[in-house]
């Protein structure tokens, strides 16, 4: 299965060439479009829901890392002129893959496309191996709640108690008084799950909670468990069970 | 007790304000308080002297004038009536007055009354005006005087009874022969003379018969003559203490019982040799010689008493003439330093305001006017820094100015390259593909680089950047040979350090060459030491053309060079070392080593 890619970029010429010269087959990527300023991008973004941005800084309309702050962005790489620091911080805390500077060699640019690819398939390995064990407790995937980390056990607590707020890795590091990149090591190292996979698990199973209920649509579900789009949450629960909600709501229903 | 708290109040309440008032004094009462301390304390110390051991010092002093000026005085009185005693003796004692008043009777103008005349006068010696004698017989018919005959003597009226005190008495204790001498007789004589004092004596026979009298009477003058003249006696008295008669000496009309004179009615004794107070006076009394009578010298206190009052009167005086010029001078001198303060302390708010206008103010004491002189200097000093300040100021935003006037914008820059690189990608252009994204990246760790350090192996990427392009200029005739030592590639060291010898190895040593140019860089690390070297086959470098010292380059036309050594010595010290080797025809060699100073940690981005 190949991951969905969009690129952003304002210069006709630029966008051309990457989208010319990048062997996407090979990388084993599908360039779903581009865009060239920010607005279009955002529409772009969550038309296709696409696994990976390749986006400029500068754009027309908003830029790029206002773009992706209000996309449901999973991976990003950015690719720009500028090393403004700023820039740079923001980058960092909207968990973008890497930051490429213009001129930008496209060998280099495939190379990072492609540790991205691998880092995805790995993270899609964690979701299958997760989803391979049964749940044992009612719910649909089995999370891990108990794990004799103090540390961690505090940020499973934290997710439990702030899932349905738009919270994500970056409040629960500053909650806990860790650095980011420690809190997101260390979860990795305890859990075999990244924070954003955990959560989004969490989000997921609380959502197949609220399905039971035939009163609230989906949009209602994909809001009240934190997710910033309904499809967003579409995306996220196709991955984790290969269905979107309302086939899963389908056929949960026909069971009882 | 109940009302002892409000007592003890009612006392603390003015203490508490004395205390304050000599803790927070003004300038002016602290100074008048000091002079004031100043004038009092010699002045009651005198003051507290002379009234503790001057008045009796005094006294003592009276008593010893007193006593001197009696002796002396009684000394001299006794010498006169001495004197006149002994006259007195020559006279009764001559035949011719024996015989004279034997007869009883003697003729005016016969050769005995004239003899008898002759006789008086020659004894008396001519002083009449100081003493006169007079002769008496028992009956009264013969009288003789050297003067008017008293009518006090005349025994006819009288005659001559001890019981009536009269006049002409005779002690009868002593010697028949005896003269006596008597105060009693104390009279105007004649021509205004006052009678002190008379000597009285029997003229006797040879058989022992008491024939008459003579009668020597003493003048005051003669007495009064020679009695020390000083003023400080206020009275000398003649005393005859069996009668409790005395006769003032000064004053030659005062004579009488004791009664007539207060000094001694208020002793405690009239005796002989005793020095006394007896009210505002002091009285000393002497025996005066060869004579029953004593001399009494009566000094008065009075002035000294005066004239302690007027020293207490002067002391007042002083104290508050010296009080007034103490406030006086208080007062000026308070304001003198006082207002040179106020007017620093107001100009000192003026600065604090912010107004930095300096006016020479010239105080009148020295010290203020250092004072004031330091306070100028220092406003100006602030003043200076301000102007300085703002100079700076002016300065940076003109250097700011400048910078970001000749700052082209690198992102328009790295932009174009990256157009550049797409349009040469797109007409399928690798060369021009190639340098768009070399310079790029050459660019990036130059000019947009803000970090002062750098790993080897960013260093070594930077340099084959460069070479990349040069190749790429220089085609075929360019042999390059780079070797990064893995050992040491995340060595962390000053940046730019290695492309600038590459730069002078291509720009200095190969582009003047005809043929094949090899370049070698070498990074190595050996003894946890890295050695770097730039070598070339070039043209090779004049000997002499660079300083043994490189730090003499600093305004040379060297700039790389010397930047490079800058940049080395300025982590390492002495323990970097550069070392430049060529020969003409040969080529170059730059060999660079410092400590290897490992550092694991590599940025992410």
């Amino acid at each position: 299965m190949s991951y969905t890619v969009v690129f952003i970029e304002d210069e006709e010429i630029v966008r051309e060439e990457i989208v010319s010269s990048i062997r996407w087959e090979m990388l084993d990527l599908k360039l779903l479009g581009t865009a060239a300023d920010g607005l279009e991008g955002e529409t772009l973004i969550k038309q296709t829901e696409p696994d990976i941005v390749i986006t400029d800084i500068r754009l027309p309309g908003q830029d790029g890392l206002a773009m992706l702050s209000r996309c449901p962005v999973n991976h990003a790489v950015i690719l720009t002129g500028h090393t403004d620091f700023n820039y740079m911080k923001q980058a960092i805390r909207l968990g973008v893959f890497d930051y490429l500077l213009k001129p930008v060699d496209d060998e280099e640019l495939e190379e990072t496309l492609s540790m991205l690819v691998k880092k995805i398939q790995e993270e899609d390995k964690d979701v299958a191996h997760l989803l391979s064990k049964t749940s044992t407790k009612g719910t649909l995937i089995e999370l891990p709640a108990k794990v004799n980390n103090h540390v961690i056990d505090a940020t499973i607590t934290y997710i439990s108690q702030n899932y349905c707020e738009s919270s994500g890795l970056q409040e629960a590091a500053a909650y806990l008084s860790l650095s980011e990149s420690h809190l997101s090591r260390l979860f990795k190292e305890v859990t075999g799950l990244n924070f954003l996979q955990y959560l989004n698990a969490y989000r997921v199973n609380k959502s197949v909670e609220l399905m039971r209920d035939p009163k609230k649509t989906i949009s209602e579900i994909a809001i009240s468990c934190g997710f910033p789009t309904p499809g967003y949450f579409a995306k996220i629960f196709k991955r984790f069970t290969e269905k979107t909600p309302s086939q899963f709501r389908d056929e949960m229903g026909s069971q009882f | 007790m109940i009302l002892l708290p409000p007592l003890i109040a009612a006392t603390l309440h003015p203490m508490n304000r004395i205390v304050a008032f000599w803790t927070k004094k003004t300038l002016f009462t602290r100074l008048f308080l000091y002079f004031l301390v100043v004038l009092t304390v010699p002045l009651a110390l005198f003051a507290s002297y002379y009234a503790l051991l001057g008045g009796r010092n005094q006294e003592q002093h009276l008593m010893e004038q007193a006593k001197q000026n009696a002796l002396y005085d009684a000394q001299q009185v006794g010498i006169i009536l001495e004197s006149y005693r002994h006259k007195a003796y020559q006279i009764s004692t001559n035949e011719l007055v024996i015989s004279i008043l034997k007869d009883d009777r003697i003729e005016t103008n016969s050769q005995t009354s004239r003899d008898l005349y002759q006789l008086l006068f020659s004894t008396m010696r001519g002083d009449t005006y100081l003493a006169s004698a007079h002769l008496v017989s028992n009956s009264g018919k013969v009288r003789v005087s050297t003067h008017a005959f008293p009518d006090v003597f005349d025994l006819r009226y009288h005659g001559n009874d001890y019981d009536m005190n009269s006049i002409i008495s005779q002690n009868p204790n002593v010697s028949p022969t005896a003269s006596i001498i008597s105060i009693r007789g104390h009279r105007q004589a004649e021509s205004n003379r006052m009678v002190m004092a008379s000597i009285l004596r029997r003229v006797y026979d040879k058989e022992g018969e008491n024939l008459g009298y003579l009668v020597v009477e003493v003048f005051a003058e003669a007495l009064s003559s020679v009695l020390s003249t000083t003023d400080v006696l206020a009275d000398i008295l003649l005393i005859d203490n069996r009668v409790f008669i005395a006769s003032s000496l000064k004053y030659t009309d005062r004579s009488g019982p004791f009664t007539k004179f207060p000094v001694l009615t208020s002793l405690k004794s009239v005796g002989r040799a005793t020095i006394q107070r007896s009210g505002s006076s002091v009285v000393a009394i002497e025996a005066v010689p060869g004579t029953d009578l004593l001399l009494a010298a009566v000094v008065s206190s009075v002035p000294y008493q005066e004239s302690f009052d007027r020293l207490l009167l002067i002391f007042i005086g002083t104290m508050a003439v010296g009080s007034i010029l103490a406030m006086i001078l208080s007062l000026l001198f308070s304001r003198s330093i006082s207002r040179p303060i106020k007017d620093l302390a107001d100009r000192m708010s003026e600065v604090e305001k912010g107004n930095l206008q300096t006016h020479e103010v010239t105080a009148s004491i020295f010290e203020f006017t250092q004072l004031e002189h330091s306070f100028n200097v220092m406003v100006k000093q602030i003043i200076s820094l301000l102007e300085l300040t703002k100079e700076e100021e002016k300065k940076l935003h003109e250097a700011e100015r400048k910078a970001l006037e000749s700052q082209m914008n690198p992102h328009f820059l790295f932009n174009t390259l990256n157009t550049i690189k797409a349009l040469a990608k797109l007409h399928d252009e690798q060369e021009i593909y190639t340098i768009a994204v070399k310079l790029g990246k050459l660019l990036r760790s130059t000019i947009d680089n803000h970090e002062s350090e750098c790993t080897l192996e960013q260093s070594m990427s930077l340099i084959d950047s460069y070479l990349t392009i040069q190749k790429l200029r220089f085609g075929e005739k360019l042999h390059v040979q780079t070797y990064l030592d893995p050992n040491c590639k995340d060595v962390k060291t000053p940046k730019l350090i290695i492309q600038p010898l590459v730069e002078n190895a291509i720009i200095h040593g190969l582009e003047p060459k005809a043929g094949v140019w090899d370049l070698q860089v070498k990074v190595v690390k050996l003894d946890n030491r890295i050695f770097i070297s730039v070598q070339d086959n070039g043209v090779g470098l004049k000997k002499g053309t660079l300083p043994d010292n490189l730090e003499e380059l600093a305004n040379s036309s060297h700039v790389g060079v010397y930047n490079v050594y800058r940049r080395l010595y300025l982590k390492y010290k002495e323990k970097m070392h550069i070392s430049i080797v060529g020969a003409i025809g040969e080529g170059t060699i730059v060999k660079v080593s410092f400590p290897a100073e490992c550092n694991e940690q590599r940025s992410s981005l």
